[in-house]
């Protein structure tokens, strides 16, 4: 069997088992391991069971993200996650959609101190779905409003992923991050339309509170203040360089327990249930990466991934239409794989490509990841959807794939205004 | 026998709740380490030596000693919608065949792991700045791979359970 | 028998190669070339497939990734996995090359010239080892001329040795990865970083740094290894050809490259308005006073290991003043 069937049985097998509930992470790492075996060898196959874990698990990008979801922990078990929400309802409480719209501009806040989706979504969810529930939103609007707020923490700078982008296409990275910021805000901005239109035709989904006089508003601001403290500490220590983005969780985290302790809101128990939840959902988020990673050393030797960008590099078209063909094979990839596996594995052949037909690099960097934070929230592989579903255990994940559907109308709506405006992407950086 | 079960599932528990505390303390460790040597860096011009290992190392360890109280709480994500269908029988036999799976591929896993572990011994590997030796680690992590698969055999022992009982 | 075997032994057996580098690396290039030569020497019984961008294996897991088989040929940085090169690592001291070249060649042949290299390489066959460019400091806001300007300042370090004489010159060395140096430099998280000019070409960072010191502190050393399974697997024939290709040859032609892209990426930091300052012979001997304990404990630990450090060292030098 070449190696491209084989790839492709294992795509099969894979979503056979994911529907026999075999976990997500056991799944992959079952696959990967009897596809590596079937390419190269069993010797070698099983070497990999032994080194991806231990290797995954202990790499530095991903070592910082169990300190993120801590963060999230202590806002919310401390309450000032609450205080948050209780002040946004007081005051915009009373306009359709208002706390889903605050959870997507929160998280574009977020974006800012974190540059990595996992990071953005993991806290998120903490801190907002149990509010949202509270004001009883529709858990299928709350979860994907999470989702989709998470996909803005790669867009908005820092992001980790576009700078691996500038390193492996040697654009200048100063510009792609920059680059990210109006996309990012873009999406923001229809992510809030659309809720706010789904809102207005099912007025269902999130329930609208009394408007509260000015007095209930302006005392609802006292509790707020630890939680603007807060970001204030990291988006100025990373800005003012005390600290790299990715130290921002653990300082962030720092913090956010100093707070909860000067403010008396931690209790030990609440503590120990927020130092419980954090292992459990990273050894979740972890054990998934892992099996990622064995997953796409699969698909690497599989060569599908090359096989195909290759073929449409050789295709006689128009550029428009060899660029639809390559956001379309990017759009099934991250069906499949995590966003740097993409990265590693076509840009080979697809950067060379998009150049010489007259595109602009940092133009693409963005557009790679507005097509890969698409494949971030669609099943099989949809990361940011399984990190929501370690958070809302009581929500069915097929729920909360379903609703995401509109987002994701949205992601590709604002893919679209930047394929046929560029300028969405270039002007800023040309600023510089 | 089902005796004998019971007291060993009660004594892998137990090994599992220390193994939780300890992930715990790992988590409070990273998050010390990291905050101590952001401010030495810039308070006092005197970074803490070793944090960017010492996170790696914490953060995997943090992982692996927390998998099997996960696994035993059900928080590992599964897709159920198929297999939510069929009659309380049925999905407790699959459910309990998955688990024999899973106790499977971690048993390989952790197999593979103690060979790495042995290898990483034999060429001394250590980390970069502290020089701290890195087989233990791997040693560790083997056993609480040990215990996440005992963990998955327990579950599938009360799943097969599960679906005898309800005829 | 055995006649057959030798002539179709290795019928068209095609080697998975895998490196760190990004596709568009000329290290890429390099593999593909060398590649085709393989194959045409081979009479295309040994031919190649590249993975680049760490898709088979994390870089740090490289050498165990060739060594047990899971990739047949890897390349990757012997500083990834510290104290598995002892001896390897002299050529990490610092001024040890002015050049990729001379760097890449003297390490080939201490290789070759001290036989408890082989320790380090066990399970594996080297293909060849080679050197970048030597690693300078680079700075942002503040240029580092003498020993005085680097008190107190945040330098990205590349290795525990570095480190140590970094901390002895008054600076303070921070431990990142390198795809986190970008952001740190930028921000002003570190001032500096001790890189060769083909990683600052690289990792984009002469966007963000101002000045270069040229000092030669540091060296960054790879491995090319195949796996000793494989490499027994081959008829003699195949394993003379391809002999004939590493090795020396190839430890050159790489140095060549870095070099090369070493000038190049110079010449585009000056055009990005970097200033370079060469330090002179006599200002290094003030910078030595400080650095040579280093070399000192670094001699002791290997000696320590029973290995022959002091030996190892004295060739290097004189090697490196020829
Ligand atoms: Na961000
Ligand atoms: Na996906």
């Amino acid at each position: 069997m070449s190696p491209e069937m084989i790839g492709l049985l294992g795509i099969i097998v894979l979503f056979a088992m994911f529907l026999l509930r075999v976990p997500v992470s056991i799944s992959l790492v079952f696959v990967g391991v009897i596809g590596l075996a079937m390419i190269r060898d069993w010797d070698s196959a099983l070497v990999q069971l032994g080194t991806t874990p231990f290797s995954t698990a202990s790499s530095y990008s991903l070592s910082v993200i169990p300190l993120f979801i801590l963060m999230g922990m202590f806002l919310s078990y401390s309450g000032f996650g609450h205080d948050l929400y209780k002040a946004v309802d007081a005051w915009i409480g009373h306009i359709k959609g208002g706390l889903a719209m605050t959870t997507i501009g929160t998280s574009a806040l977020f974006s800012a101190i974190s540059g990595s989706v996992n990071a953005t979504t993991a806290t998120m969810a903490r801190i907002s779905l149990p509010e949202m529930k509270k004001y009883r939103y529709d858990d299928a609007l709350s979860t994907s409003c999470v989702a989709a707020g998470g996909t803005l923490g790669i867009l908005i700078p820092p992001s980790v992923i576009l700078v691996l982008y500038g390193i492996l296409t040697m654009e200048p990275i100063g510009e792609l991050l920059i680059a990210g910021l109006v996309p990012g805000l873009l999406q923001m901005g229809l992510f809030m339309i659309v809720i706010y239109v789904m809102v207005m035709r099912n007025p269902e989904l999130a329930p609208v509170s009394d408007k509260k006089g000015l007095m209930v508003k302006i005392k609802s601001l006292k509790s707020v203040w630890p939680f603007f403290a807060l970001f204030a500490l990291s988006i100025g220590g990373i800005y003012f360089g005390f600290f790299t983005p990715t130290e921002a969780g653990g300082v962030g985290a720092f913090g956010a327990l100093v707070l909860a302790i000067l403010t008396r809101r931690l209790s030990w128990s609440d503590f120990k249930k927020s130092l419980n939840e954090t292992t459990h959902l990273t050894a979740t988020i972890f054990f998934i990466l892992i099996g990622a990673d064995v997953f796409s050393k699969f698909l690497a030797l599989s060569r599908i991934p090359s096989a195909t960008t290759q073929f449409v590099a050789n295709l006689d078209m128009p550029a428009v239409l060899i660029m639809i063909f390559i956001l379309l094979i990017y759009f099934v990839l991250g069906l499949f794989l995590e966003g740097i596996a993409i990265f590693v594995l076509t840009l080979p052949v697809v950067y060379p490509l998009i150049t010489t037909l007259g595109f602009d690099g940092v133009w693409f960097g963005v557009v790679m990841i507005l097509v890969m934070n698409i494949g971030l929230i669609t099943p099989p592989l949809g990361l940011s959807v399984y990190i929501i579903s370690g958070v809302a255990k009581d929500v069915p994940i097929q729920r909360i794939f379903r609703g995401v559907i509109p987002m994701l109308f949205m992601m590709i709506l604002c893919l679209a205004l930047v394929l046929i405006f560029p300028e969405i992407v270039t002007f800023l950086p040309k600023l510089m | 026998m089902s005796k004998m079960i019971e007291k060993s599932e009660r004594f892998v528990q137990k090994i599992v709740r220390i193994q939780q505390f300890i992930s715990n303390i790992f988590l409070v460790f990273i998050m010390s380490i990291i905050t101590i040597d952001v401010l030495g860096r810039n308070i006092f011009n005197q970074p803490l030596k070793g944090t960017f290992e010492m996170t790696e190392l914490g953060a995997a360890l943090l992982v692996f000693f927390a998998l099997a109280v996960t696994h035993k709480q059900d928080d590992h994500i599964t897709i159920d919608f198929l297999v939510d269908r069929f009659s309380e029988k049925v999905r407790n036999v699959i459910n309990g065949l998955v688990e024999i799976l899973i106790a499977c591929i971690v048993f390989f896993m952790s197999f593979y792991m103690y060979e790495n572990g042995v290898r990483t011994m034999e060429r001394k590997a250590t980390t970069t700045d502290l020089a701290i030796s890195i087989h233990p680690f791997i040693f560790v992590i083997t056993f609480a791979l040990i215990i996440f698969a005992l963990t998955a055999i327990f579950k599938a022992l009360t799943y097969f359970g599960l679906a005898v009982n309800k005829k | 028998g055995d006649d057959t075997s030798e002539a179709s032994g290795d019928a068209a057996k095609n080697l998975d190669f895998s490196h760190f580098f990004p596709s568009s690396h000329f290290m890429e290039e390099e593999i593909k070339q060398f590649s085709k030569d393989l194959k045409d020497k081979t009479d295309g019984d040994v031919s190649i497939t590249s993975y680049p961008g760490a898709s088979l294996a994390e870089p740090d897991k490289h050498y165990d990734a060739a060594a047990t088989g899971s990739v047949d040929i890897a390349l990757s940085v012997h500083g990834y996995t510290p104290n598995q090169f002892p001896l390897t690592s002299v050529m990490e001291l610092p001024f040890m090359s002015e050049n990729a070249v001379e760097g890449s060649k003297n390490l080939w042949k201490i290789y070759n010239e001290f036989d408890e290299f082989d320790d380090e390489y066990a399970g594996t066959k080297p293909l060849w080892l080679y050197t970048t460019d030597p690693g300078q400091l680079f700075t942002v806001g503040k240029q580092v001329k003498s020993v005085e300007d680097l008190e107190g300042m945040k330098i990205r370090s590349p290795s525990p040795e570095t480190s140590e004489w970094l901390e002895a010159l008054g600076a303070t060395p921070v431990s990142m990865p390198m795809n986190e140096n970008f952001e740190a430099l930028e921000r002003g998280v570190v001032d500096g970083t001790i890189a060769p000019w083909e990683a600052v070409k690289t990792w984009g960072l002469d966007e963000v740094v101002d000045y270069a010191t040229i000092g030669n502190f540091y060296s960054t050393t790879m491995f090319v290894v195949m796996n000793q399974g494989v490499w027994d697997d081959l008829s003699k024939k195949n394993q003379e050809a391809i002999n004939e290709l590493t090795g020396k040859r190839m430890a050159e032609k790489t140095g060549e490259r870095f070099d090369q892209f070493g000038k190049d990426a110079v010449k585009q930091a000056k055009d990005k308005g970097v200033e370079i300052y060469e330090l002179s012979d006599d200002e290094l001997n003030n910078w030595k006073e400080y650095i040579e304990p280093t070399i000192q404990n670094w001699i002791d630990d290997v000696e320590d290991r029973g290995l022959p450090g002091q030996k190892v060292y004295d060739r290097a030098v004189e090697l490196s003043n020829k």
